[in-house]
């Protein structure tokens, strides 16, 4: 009915009325000079539009991350010009990195002013250029509904990823005839391209010949929906998978064919066999140097099947046998029904005596001391195990992320948000007071260090104010915990500038009227978690963890993923 | 890697900003742009910037496929020497009277199959349409006989291939839409 409207807008009241016809319920955002109008309209809508307001503009941007990561619709943010626009750049590329479709309107100076140097004004779009998909400066009124359908067809579609929007002033106010017309076409643009048939057969062939296949799955599998077309396939073909850090939750944890996560912090048993299969079959990830570790010593012995939406991304880092640039979800299951069902049960099960190795050696050591401080470990795995693999698990960048990358359990998708590719330390409370709102329902807990929550710990404030029922469990070391594990291994125990002093979290979230508990010793545990999970209202726990933790196994940089360090004095022997 | 010379043909939208984002692709992966144009193409609203640059053919192929990435980058063509045709312009202003004197000037301006554009008692400015080779080796003739300034343009570049290629993917991205 908004096209029936024809009574001129202003180009304020275009942008509201375009959001809102792309589907948009929630803006995370922060008002300024030169986005006033926008906000006045605002005041308006606020039946339909629900403005989340922030205490920092980088909080909207990770927020609006954490609410599409776990929606999977884009995350939309407004800011002001200026220092407003130049707050989200580092969630922008956060985005970029991890195709996240987010959707960011800043204001700007009146396009008669553009530059001049007036106040508050920055040169946003040649800044955001190289970290957005795609960014145009809207500085005519009629420009506004063209604009945003665009901005939500491409940061939705094909590799998804931010936008953004640079408003300046006379098109915020100026009038026009608003008429929203969904877009579906870019000439310049091909999102995704058809199944490329002839390559799909070949790779059935390889998979069809492959004594030892392996499947490693990244977060294309989710942004495509291709999760039960994944599940299907390997099943057929009785392969092993495993998963990069941001493919985590796209399988069960359960599932009889997962085999943990790759890369740096990854399982033992996926590296290992990295390197010992016949036929890798890469699905929606792209080699990132955290998976590969030495590429000179990367899969070598392997033919690669690369599966990809993005056609950059095949033959980028790793040489492949063949590439196959589409949409996973629509590539997997023209592959099953191209493959012959049949069992690999010696090869499956030759996963088993590396976790085996894993289990004695790493995971009971983290998960079952008995006695000395609670580990990093324990506690993500009292937390799947209270909330039952259920939870929307957030982390921020660190010990903290791989810790609960490594041990939380998952039985639905979209079930882990964290900063990948770029490491935003900072990223994780907004990330996950974004992704409460976009799934209200579901138990959300972050694990954050202690250097990470004071990066973006101003949001305790956006938690208050709006009531958001998030779980954040502070992994207190008193350190800047993954540098100083570098330094204890790799800089002869020179700890430099990563000895943290920490303030009273418990008075911190006295003053935001958040509950809180320190927990000092294991026995307070369980209690503790349970006691935040009991209902839905936001929480705090602060938990004094061992201070020289080190995330284990680890595969050293310079090392090929088969070199894997499983404590600070032994290695991983090869067979 | 051995590295080789390529030519860059892009293809691109009209839209502020573009120019700056096929040149960051470049330099964000050290690829030194050795010259560039950007103009209008022969079809209505889309722009052609020509880059000419040196890298490895892996190199080129990851660019290539980062250019088209890009939104508003309808098609990227890429080519060895061999696999174009193409011009540069350069214009050469010298002193008239070191000109004069030099004797020989008419001579050169045949060899080099150059013209005069304008010609008054300060200076002489001097067009020749050619390689990057033929252009510079012009250059190093009239530094001889006073040579005051010098520019050189980008490339114009048109394919060996039978077909003009974008034409043909523009029609292909018509019927996409069509059969939407």
């Amino acid at each position: 009915m908004e096209n029936a409207d024809k009574q001129p807008v202003t180009g304020s009241e275009a942008l509201l009325k375009a959001l809102a016809a792309e589907g948009v319920d929630t803006i995370f955002g922060y008002p300024g000079g030169q986005i006033m109008p926008v906000y006045d309209r605002l005041y308006d809508y606020a039946d339909r539009l629900r403005h989340i307001l922030v205490r920092h503009e980088q909080g909207a941007i990770h927020a609006a991350q954490g609410y599409a990561r776990v929606t999977g619709k884009p995350g939309v943010v407004i800011v002001t010009s200026g220092p407003g626009a130049t707050n989200v750049i580092t969630g922008v590329a956060d985005a970029m990195t991890d195709s996240t479709p987010v959707v960011v309107i800043s204001g700007q100076v009146a396009s008669a002013a553009l530059g001049t140097d007036a106040f508050q004004e920055a040169d946003i779009i040649g800044l955001t250029g190289p970290i957005t998909k795609w960014n145009y400066q809207i500085r005519r009124a009629e420009d506004v509904a063209w604009a945003v359908s665009r901005a939500f067809y491409i940061a939705s579609t094909g590799r998804p990823g931010p936008v953004v929007l640079d408003f300046t002033k006379d098109a915020q106010v100026g009038l026009t005839d608003f008429e929203f017309r969904k877009c579906s076409f870019i000439r310049s643009y091909v999102p995704e391209l058809p199944v490329p048939m002839e390559e799909v057969a070949r790779a059935a062939v390889l998979i069809d010949k492959a004594e030892r296949p392996m499947v490693v799955y990244g977060q294309g599998v989710i942004l495509g929906g291709a999760e039960k077309a994944l599940a299907d396939f390997i099943e057929k073909g009785d392969i092993p998978a495993a998963s990069t850090l941001l493919g985590l939750a796209a399988l069960p944890s359960s599932s009889r064919l997962y085999q943990g996560m790759i890369g740096m912090h990854g399982n033992v048993a996926p590296n290992i066999k990295t390197n010992e299969c016949d036929v890798l079959i890469a699905v929606g990830m792209r080699f990132d140097d955290r998976v590969t570790g030495t590429l000179s010593k990367y899969a070598k012995q392997a033919k690669v099947i690369h599966i990809d939406i993005d056609a950059s991304e095949i033959g980028k880092i790793v040489p492949v046998e063949v590439g196959i640039n589409a949409n996973a979800a629509e590539v997997l299951p023209a592959l099953t029904s191209m493959i012959s069902a049949r069992r690999r049960d010696a090869w499956v099960d030759s996963f088993s005596e590396c976790a085996g190795i894993e289990r004695e050696k790493v995971i009971s050591r983290e998960l079952h001391p008995g006695e000395g401080h609670i580990r990093m470990g324990e506690v993500i795995d009292k937390v799947s195990e209270v909330t039952g693999g259920g939870a929307v698990i957030v982390t921020d960048v660190g010990q903290n992320q791989m810790m609960a990358a490594r041990y939380s359990r998952f039985n639905r998708t979209r079930s882990f948000i964290s900063s990948g590719g770029l490491g935003t330390m900072g990223f994780g409370l907004p990330a996950a007071i974004g992704a409460k709102m976009g799934a209200p329902d579901r138990q959300v807990c972050l694990f954050v260090g202690d250097g990470g929550i004071q990066m973006t710990i101003e949001e305790l404030g956006t938690v208050m104010q709006e009531g958001t029922g998030v779980k954040v469990v502070i992994l207190n070391n008193n350190w800047l915990g993954n540098v100083r594990q570098w330094q204890e291994l790799f800089f002869g125990g020179r700890y430099s500038a990563t000895r943290m002093m920490n303030p009273d979290y418990m008075l911190i979230a006295k003053a935001y009227g958040i509950d809180a508990e320190v927990v000092e010793c294991r026995e307070e545990l369980d209690g503790a978690v349970r006691r935040m999970f009991a209902d839905d209202r936001p929480y705090i726990l602060d938990v004094r963890v061992i201070e020289d933790g080190n995330v284990m196994p680890m595969i050293p940089p310079g090392k090929g993923i088969d070199e894997i360090m499983l404590s600070e004095t032994e290695w991983y022997e090869k067979k | 890697m051995e590295t080789k010379k390529y030519t860059v043909v892009i293809y691109t939208e009209n839209q502020v900003g573009v120019l700056t984002q096929v040149a960051n692709v470049f330099t964000r992966r050290s690829l030194n742009i050795h010259s560039l144009s950007a103009n209008a193409s022969a079809f209505e609203g889309i722009h052609t910037i020509t880059i000419d640059t040196v890298a490895t053919p892996k190199k080129i192929e990851e660019t290539v496929k980062q250019l088209e990435k890009r939104v508003d980058t309808v098609k990227v063509f890429c080519y060895s020497e061999d696999e174009v045709v193409y011009r540069e312009m350069a214009l050469y202003k010298v002193s008239t009277n070191s000109m004069i004197s030099a004797g020989n000037i008419e001579a050169i301006l045949q060899v080099y199959n150059a013209r005069i554009l304008e010609i008054n008692s300060n200076f002489t400015v001097i067009s020749k349409v050619g390689t990057t080779d033929e252009t510079r080796r012009l250059y190093d003739e009239l530094c001889k006989c006073g040579l005051m300034q010098f520019q050189r343009s980008g490339r114009a570049v048109v394919s060996r291939e039978r077909q003009e290629p974008l034409m043909e993917y523009l029609r292909k991205r018509e019927e996409m839409n069509e059969n939407r």
